[in-house]
């Protein structure tokens, strides 16, 4: 499933993704970063923002691998994760893993554990979209 | 500046729960509507005794206004209404919200009644939207991942900072059964094993089958009344001492926290209201939409240290018998969950515990109970502090 509408608060974050950035939001009156971007400022409720380029590095706050999804229309196993990136902000996303992993009857090689760092993934889904994923980082 | 303007200004005098469990071809409306009568009758009342009407907009059978739409089919001109939609803790915020409009002197009486069948009464289109509702439309419906899934990364993070293993939850569904099975209405009786649950099919690990609650049909209603009315009516009173709520967040990306829950302030303000600690309890309701959460909410309300709760439920300390009994109806695991509606079933055994009442799982001289209800992904908390007598 396709993510719902760009808002007029996220249209540039959208916009980044497709030119291969991730962007945090840098409220004007605070500082604060967050993303994924919302309306007002979590920190101090400032309603005015600039984008700042992540480096796309972060660690995993959490993982799961999802049996079953919503619907038919995604495939699974897959793994659901919340990142904490470098800056600060955490988001959800999927991690792209080796096959041998999604397959909990394979012996586990490749360790997927809260902290590991990963890395930004950037993948074209159309034309006009692209979504930010995430793989383990190699050290 | 928080108060304590609404400690013990109202009573519960009235319960109903309808049957529960796969009720098909049951229709919310009509189920809503019996919970209602029944409570009123509980209580001794007549229809034309209530003056507000809090319902829940039934997810497979909305109206605009839905306690309006009730309280035409009643023949009732409430001087209040009120219809919620969201989640599970607004199930006892509506009641909190009842509670503060009787105080205030708005009404006097308010039957809170809620009723849904996620079981048999989705159209699939209905069904297909319920699933896919959670998370945030731009950055987290995109994944596909179901409700479950989003617990399943509080479980895992909790488990990893804490060494808190999958037997432990899972000997939080064990216990659910074990009370289930003591409770003639609850929706699974049949005793559960941990290695069952272990054998369950895995949603989103940690999180097997069994760790998940019920999807059922069923409502449940509550009449509230003024301190000077509840004292003759045809049931003892129960006393709202205490109620307090929390809220941190919508989305978990936005989360302070993964393994602390807004469960702490809740539990804090209800408890302060009421003038009363968690050890003083002799009933416990928890919101147990995936085993968990009841972790979580015995360590956040004050029950366990922060960590702690994983041996103690494995200690079988929750289960009937155990020195702090969690869900004495079998909870959302075993009794029913019949979406927003079903933290009314925590709140009509809680009612029925301290009645005296629970035949064949009574808590002996239950006099205080603490029930604690949540919603969206451990994003939204009450908790309300009940009692027998009307000071603590």
């Amino acid at each position: 499933m396709n993510p719902a509408s760009p808002t007029p608060d996220t249209v540039e974050y959208w916009a980044g993704l497709r030119r291969h950035e991730l962007l945090l939001q840098c409220c004007a009156s605070c500082g604060a970063l967050q993303c994924p971007p919302r309306p007002g400022c979590g920190a101090c409720a400032g309603a005015t923002f600039t984008w700042q380029r992540a480096a796309g590095l972060g660690r995993l706050e959490s993982y799961t691998l999802v049996q079953r999804a919503v619907s038919a229309a995604y495939a699974v196993p897959f793994m659901l994760v919340l990142v904490r990136l470098q800056e600060g902000p955490m988001i959800m996303s999927t991690l792209i893993l080796p096959a041998a992993l999604m397959d909990p009857r394979l012996p586990q090689t490749v360790a997927v554990s809260v902290g590991v760092p990963v890395e930004v993934v950037f993948e074209d889904r159309s034309d006009t979209l692209t979504v930010p994923r995430f793989q383990l980082k190699v050290p | 500046m928080a108060t304590n303007s609404l400690r013990a200004e109202v009573a519960i005098v009235g319960i109903a729960d309808t049957a529960v469990g796969v009720l098909p071809g049951s229709d919310a409306n009509v189920l809503c509507r019996e919970a209602l009568r029944a409570a009123v009758a509980d209580a001794g009342l007549q229809l034309r005794d209530v003056d507000g009407l809090v319902t829940f907009n039934p997810v497979s059978a909305p109206f605009t206004y839905h306690a309006e739409a009730m309280a035409e089919m009643l023949g009732l001109q409430p001087r209040y209404c009120m219809t919620v939609a969201t989640g599970g803790a607004t199930t006892f915020t509506a009641v909190v919200q009842a509670a503060a409009m009787i105080a205030a002197g708005h009404c006097h009486t308010v039957v809170v009644a809620m009723a849904d069948c996620l079981r048999s009464g989705l159209t699939r289109e209905q069904a297909v939207a319920m699933q896919a509702s959670t998370g945030h439309p731009q950055f987290e419906r995109l994944w596909g991942a179901p409700v479950a899934a989003h617990y399943a990364l509080v479980a895992r993070a909790y488990m990893a900072a804490y060494g808190v293993t999958a037997e432990q939850l899972a000997a939080v569904a064990v216990s659910a059964r074990q009370h289930a099975a003591r409770h003639p209405g609850a929706q699974m009786r049949q005793p559960l094993t941990v290695a069952e649950v272990l054998a369950s099919r895995m949603i989103a690990d940690p999180l097997h089958a069994l760790d998940c609650s019920l999807v059922s049909d069923g409502g449940a209603a509550l009449v509230l009344t003024r301190a000077d009315r509840a004292r003759d009516l045809r049931q003892p009173p129960v006393w709202l001492l205490g109620a307090g709520e929390g809220h941190r967040y919508e989305h978990l990306s936005a989360a302070q926290s993964l393994t602390t829950t807004a469960a702490v302030e809740s539990g804090q303000r209800a408890c302060a209201m009421a003038g009363v600690r968690p050890a003083d309890m002799d009933v416990v309701g928890l919101y147990d939409c995936f085993t968990p959460c009841v972790l979580l909410q015995l360590e956040d309300l004050g029950f366990c240290a922060k960590g702690a709760a994983g041996a103690f439920v494995a200690s079988g300390a929750i289960a009937p018998h155990g020195a702090l009994p969690v869900n004495t109806h079998g909870g959302l695991l075993a009794h029913a969950h019949c979406g927003h509606p079903a933290s009314l079933f925590t709140l009509t055994e809680a009612v029925t515990q301290l009645r005296g009442t629970a035949t064949g799982r009574q808590i002996k001289d239950a006099e205080l109970a603490l029930v604690h209800a949540m919603g969206g992904v451990l994003s939204s908390h009450a908790t309300l502090i009940l009692g027998r007598e009307r000071t603590a």
